[in-house]
């Protein structure tokens, strides 16, 4: 899960490891909808969503963002991460899997820091992206 | 319509001398709200997000970065955000957030957030009609006075009904 990981470490280009949620299932949004104090019912309340032309109650867009951030914070670490940047595109319906990606596209000091900016997606089990968006961490130096 | 074919470019940085639209929209700050973090609300926030890095848990954990969405707690009939602006809730999307971290964030910590509209603009849509694009930043200072983090709201209002 957390292994430090240091500036030396990480090479421009390189894949940040997956993360899969399975079978996204309409209690994990009640769970985020009362976590998060989001209760926009579209989310929750199934004759709701069919009422405003939803097929079903569809997932909080920040539910997904956080799989995202998940994604990277494994990698970089919680206390590194500095700017985490996403933009939904299609929802997430129950019954998704839900495959959070990402990698390192550029390294450099900023600020007193060594940093590096990254891509992550989230897509579903038809490779549609769900979320897109960006990151940048703070690493700690080797020596 | 879909979210990924009107999705802005890049409204973040879209300039306010740059905006269209709206005639006028007050941009300074709103009133402060005060914002506990708890440790029991930082653990049931780990858990519904399904994450289970032990940073997020015991003695100097840490909250996780989509954390401070849970503002929503805290704020009663909306904060400082869209003050003025007349939105209609069933044609809005979320089309993008963005959080900037300076400090980390603790259960213990008293955060006093204050928010602001930082832009409003209109961009046509691909499909015909306008889209109104508005950008909401919320600032969350901790109780030593240091700025832990923002956090920064692009929401869509769309001409139409918002389909999937």
């Amino acid at each position: 899960m957390s292994v430090r990981r240091y500036f030396q470490d990480v090479t421009e280009g390189e894949e940040l490891p997956p993360v899969v949620v399975e079978n996204l299932s309409r209690t994990d949004l009640v769970r985020y909808a009362g976590a998060s104090g989001d209760f926009n019912p579209i989310h929750h309340d199934e004759e709701f969503a069919h009422v405003a032309g939803q097929p079903s109650v569809f997932g909080h867009g920040m539910l997904t963002a956080a799989f995202v951030g998940r994604c990277v914070t494994d990698f970089v670490g919680p206390d590194s991460l500095r700017r985490l940047k996403v933009r939904f595109a299609t929802r997430v319906w129950p019954g998704d899997t839900i495959v959070s990606m990402g990698k390192v596209t550029r390294k450099y000091e900023a600020d007193g820091e060594r940093r590096i900016d990254g891509e992550v997606q989230a897509v579903n089990q038809k490779g549609e992206v769900a979320v897109s968006g960006s990151f940048t961490a703070a690493l700690p130096s080797r020596g | 319509m879909s979210a990924s074919e009107t999705r802005p470019q890049k409204p973040g940085e879209a300039s306010p001398s740059s905006a269209r639209g709206p005639e006028s929209f007050d941009k300074s700050w709103g009133e402060p709200i005060t914002m506990r973090v708890e440790y029991g609300k930082v653990r049931e926030f780990a858990r519904a997000i399904k994450d289970a890095n032990p940073a997020y848990a015991g003695d100097g954990a840490l909250a996780p970065p989509t954390f401070l969405m849970t503002i929503a707690h805290w704020i009663e009939g909306g904060m400082g955000g869209m003050r003025n602006l007349k939105l209609d809730y069933r044609r809005l999307l979320h089309g993008e957030q963005e959080f900037e971290y300076l400090r980390p964030i603790r259960p213990g910590d008293v955060l006093t957030a204050r928010g602001r509209t930082k832009d409003v603009f209109e961009k046509d849509g691909k499909r015909g009609g306008k889209m109104l694009f508005v950008i909401t930043e919320t600032e969350f200072t901790n109780q030593r006075g240091e700025v832990a983090a923002y956090s920064r709201s692009t929401l869509i209002q769309t001409e139409g009904a918002v389909q999937a």
